[in-house]
């Protein structure tokens, strides 16, 4: 039986170890594979033996557990950092778009402004209440129609 | 050169070397044997997790080029890491004429 190609054996354990996905894997993949096939092809010019060319040249590039622990690092890094910028951003979107809504829903006469429902679902329910009353769309009376359908909201309000 | 010396200015180096002008990860690892003369003991991988890093902040660029018949990432500096080499180099310096005037360098030679 023949043995395993030591470059390909580093490979398969650098997959094996490496806790990034996609195309960042498939790059580092890539790039020690080139390294290590120049660093062996190197080698026998010298006159080494191919098997003991790729044996030295995986040996200098170091264990596959230790690399791969340096590119997991530096991606839990890049993923902590993406984490940090991202949260701000899409809570303060989040928040915008809520007041947007509830804004458009006080002027569409659907809900007063100071006595909107604060979760969104129930803002719905009464945007469909309203939606309830199509030959009034528009008018005072659908705003009054859609207030009454809102029942708790116009017990508390005006 | 035990590679713990190493390791804190293998990011220094790594600019170094790619200011001469583009190479891939292999080529990088050949240039920094050259220029220390061999001196430098480091394990070539750990250069590619510090390129990716020196990418992902800005100083290095890189792209895929096929030479020899084989698909390698090649690295360039950016303007930053241009400027970036300028920074170390003089920090470097500074940095080494301190420990010689520590370490007594003229006297050492002297002596």
């Amino acid at each position: 039986m023949q043995a395993a190609d030591p470059i390909d054996a580093y490979l398969r354990e650098l997959n094996h170890r490496l806790r990034v996905r996609g195309r960042r894997r498939r790059r580092i993949l890539a790039e020690v594979r080139a390294h290590l096939l120049d660093a062996a092809e190197a080698e026998r010019l010298t006159g080494t033996e191919q098997a003991v060319a790729a044996q030295r040249a995986a040996a200098r590039f170091g264990r596959a557990a230790e690399n791969a622990g340096q590119f997991n690092a530096l991606a839990a890094r890049r993923g902590a950092v993406l984490r940090r910028t991202l949260v701000p951003w899409i809570a303060a979107v989040a928040l915008t778009l809520m007041a947007t809504a509830t804004v458009w829903a006080s002027r569409a006469g659907m809900v007063p402004l100071q006595q909107a429902p604060a979760h969104p679902s129930l803002r719905l329910r009464c945007s469909q209440r309203a939606g309830a009353f199509p030959a009034a769309r528009g008018s005072g009376l659908n705003a009054r129609r859609a207030r009454l359908a809102c029942g708790p909201v116009e017990a508390s309000g005006r | 050169m035990a590679s713990g010396e190493v390791q804190g200015h293998v990011d220094g180096m790594l600019l170094a070397v790619l200011s001469a002008g583009p190479l891939h990860g292999y080529g990088v690892t050949e240039e920094l044997r050259r220029r220390s003369g061999g001196e430098f003991d480091l394990a070539e991988g750990t250069i590619y997790p510090a390129l990716h890093r020196l990418e992902s902040s800005g100083l290095l660029m890189s792209r895929w080029e096929v030479v020899g018949g084989r698909r390698r990432r090649v690295y360039e500096l950016s303007s930053a890491g241009q400027r970036a080499v300028v920074d170390r180099v003089a920090s470097w310096r500074a940095f080494r004429c301190a420990v010689d005037a520590v370490f007594g360098g003229e006297a050492l030679k002297a002596g």
